[in-house]
């Protein structure tokens, strides 16, 4: 059996570079980039939190009929932040579903202009809505008088994930900003 | 004059064209749809109203991201990644050779219920089309299958996953038009079929029309009693799950996010069984998993905002107005927007088209008398079309990736053809007889 255990191998390596590209960031996002690239793992294994926190929920409910307060704004917020941190993660490794149908058939030299001129124009979009959610912040994390408050559910358990998850949103568009920045410098810097 | 509100001099007609011609010629430029969307709802925020809008485009993203329905999206697709991963599929795959045998194009119509049987587990295209493409594809050309009647079959039957339920399509439809997902699943069950059972149609006709697109294989391939005994074994599983997630929704034991993760957790005890289990798989699968759901979400928050910043124009009512205006009969008015769905779906990614489109046509939907939920899988069955369309089908891409080098784009998109015929008499028959959603 075993030439169907290396075909099964080989197909799993095959769907990995069809569907992930190369691994890891793409050179021009430097090291920005490759943190980014790094970091992708912990918001990854939040995803696989949750569906644990979820098959936990249904197991309580139906053999000890006791569901807990916290599984579904739990899971909530671990998929909210991984949903804003992917974005992140497919700027810094170049997987956003894109048109390519100008860009791959013109040369390389003015493709270096188009990404330069794109990642100019991303980084101005992702600048403006990071000053967006600053003012969306400003609103949920601090009272009308000034002292700190994260905003809460206002559930029974009341966590601050409402707070959290903008404040985090914040974060990301502004990584996002420098991200494309340093990608429209590296590209200009690029010789082709 | 000061360009923050300049725009709404040039009136809503030519603010929707300006805001169409802009996303058209930003999109192929090659900047990411969904940076496409959000600059553009950036501008015409600006440019329409002024800086004070902003925040509620974030506001909308924040809402955008924090539903527990979207919960099921990373479900299925960690379900999909970890499958794709282990030998699940390779093993459901031989075990379906039972029921090909020697018929007439058996291994055309095997992969069809393989495609059949892994849609019911998990909800995406991509690797569906892939695993196929690596499994099927090239069996069916060994055995001197017609390779545009194999292309075809392996790209029409990878791209059920967003048919058959459950399927993120669906999901992503109720989110947006604000109906029951669970209702959405079951009336999209039969038509999921209907569609499959079209292209097991079709291989057969074709086969036996002209043997020499599908031979036969040699009588030394057939399979002993022992041997099937063990191929059995590989449709064990996978059966289990596809009753674990779609038992559990269809049963109401729990909600759709929570049968995601059941199937997760089946998919993942599966692996463990079979002795594949490994850190490393699932910290790939899990990887894709964030990649795939951050493209996927970053499409749905610029359209997102997109549409929140027309709505604020008042172009979703002008656009309704146009389209509810062009006729006095209900079926012209549905005809004209599959067709707005048809051309979208050539371009657009099905997150897009769902985003952008569904809170203006749903509302026109149900005043002119229809049931939302057949819309919903009229929906999902239109995008079935947008996966194979060219220029830019997915499937067809997907496919080209994985498949042999003597097979170019071109041919591919040559063999979808009859299949994407296939789709539309589907939409045509979910028009005509809406019963077959069993509402």
């Amino acid at each position: 059996m075993n030439e169907p255990d290396r075909s099964a191998v080989e197909t799993a390596k095959a769907v990995d570079t069809v569907e992930r590209g190369d691994a890891g960031a793409i050179a021009e996002a430097g090291l920005i980039g490759r943190l980014v690239d790094k970091g992708g793992i912990v918001f990854a294994i939040g995803i696989v939190a949750s569906m644990a926190i979820l098959i936990n929920e249904v197991f309580l409910r139906y053999v000890f009929n006791a569901p807990t307060i916290w599984a579904h704004e739990t899971t909530i917020f671990l998929c909210g932040i991984a949903f804003i941190y992917g974005g992140l993660y497919c700027t810094a490794r170049n997987s956003h579903i894109r048109v390519v149908l100008i860009y791959d058939y013109v040369p390389a030299s003015i493709r270096r202009v188009f990404d330069i001129i794109i990642s100019i124009i991303c980084a101005a979009a992702s600048a403006m809505f990071a000053w967006a959610a600053y003012l969306m912040v400003l609103r949920s994390t601090f009272r009308p008088d000034g002292s700190f408050r994260l905003e809460r559910s206002g559930s029974a358990w009341d966590p601050v994930f409402p707070g959290a998850l903008k404040l985090f949103l914040l974060f990301v568009l502004t990584v996002m900003a420098l991200q494309f920045i340093v990608l429209a410098v590296n590209y200009a810097r690029k010789r082709t | 004059m000061d360009f923050f509100g300049a725009l709404q001099d040039i009136g809503i007609a030519n603010g929707t064209f300006l805001m169409f011609a802009m996303l058209l010629g930003l999109l192929v430029t090659g900047i990411p749809l969904a940076y496409v969307t959000l600059l553009v709802a950036l501008v015409f925020a600006l440019g329409w109203f002024g800086p004070m809008v902003v925040p509620l485009i974030t506001s909308r993203v924040y809402s955008f991201v924090s539903s527990f329905v979207f919960v099921s999206v990373p479900m299925f697709v960690l379900m999909a990644a970890i499958l794709d991963r282990s030998g699940i599929a390779r093993d459901l795959f031989d075990a379906m050779k039972l029921l090909g045998g020697r018929l007439r194009g058996g291994v055309a119509i095997q992969t069809i219920f393989v495609a059949v049987i892994l849609a019911a587990m998990s909800g995406i295209i991509g690797g569906e089309v892939v695993l196929l493409g690596l499994v099927a594809l090239p069996q069916m050309l060994r055995l001197g299958y017609d390779k545009h009647l194999a292309i075809g079959v392996v790209c029409a039957g990878g791209a059920l996953g967003t048919m058959v339920p459950p399927s993120i399509v669906l999901i992503i439809y109720g989110l947006t038009a604000n109906v029951s997902v669970g209702d959405l699943f079951t009336a999209a069950f039969i038509p999921g079929l209907m569609l499959a059972s079209f292209y097991v149609a079709y291989v057969l006709i074709r086969a036996y029309l002209n043997p020499a697109l599908a031979p036969v294989p040699d009588q030394n391939d057939v399979v002993p009693l022992a041997e099937k005994l063990r191929l059995l074994k590989g449709l064990i599983l996978p059966l289990l799950v596809v009753t674990g997630v779609l038992g559990s929704i269809y049963g109401g034991v729990a909600s759709v996010t929570e049968a995601s993760a059941v199937g997760v957790a089946g998919v993942i005890v599966s692996t463990l069984i079979r002795g594949e289990l490994t850190i490393a798989l699932m910290k790939g699968a899990a990887l894709q998993t964030l990649q795939t759901v951050g493209m996927i979400v970053w499409i749905g928050i610029g359209a997102s905002a997109l549409v929140g910043v027309f709505n604020l124009m008042g172009g979703i009512k002008f656009v309704s107005d146009m389209i509810t205006g062009i006729s006095e009969n209900p079926t012209i008015i549905l005809l004209f927007m599959m067709a707005i769905l048809f051309v979208l779906g050539m371009f657009l990614d099905w997150v897009g088209i769902a985003l952008l489109t569904m809170p203006i046509f749903v509302p026109i939907i149900i005043k002119l008398g229809y049931d939302p939920v057949w819309f919903g899988v009229l929906f999902a069955m239109n995008m079935q079309v947008s996966f194979l369309s060219p220029p830019f089908g997915p499937a067809a891409f997907y496919l080209k990736s994985v498949a042999p080098a003597g097979i170019s784009l071109a041919t591919i998109f040559r063999a979808l053809v009859p299949f994407i015929a296939l789709q539309v008499l589907a939409v045509a028959i979910l028009i005509v007889f809406p019963g077959i959603t069993g509402r």
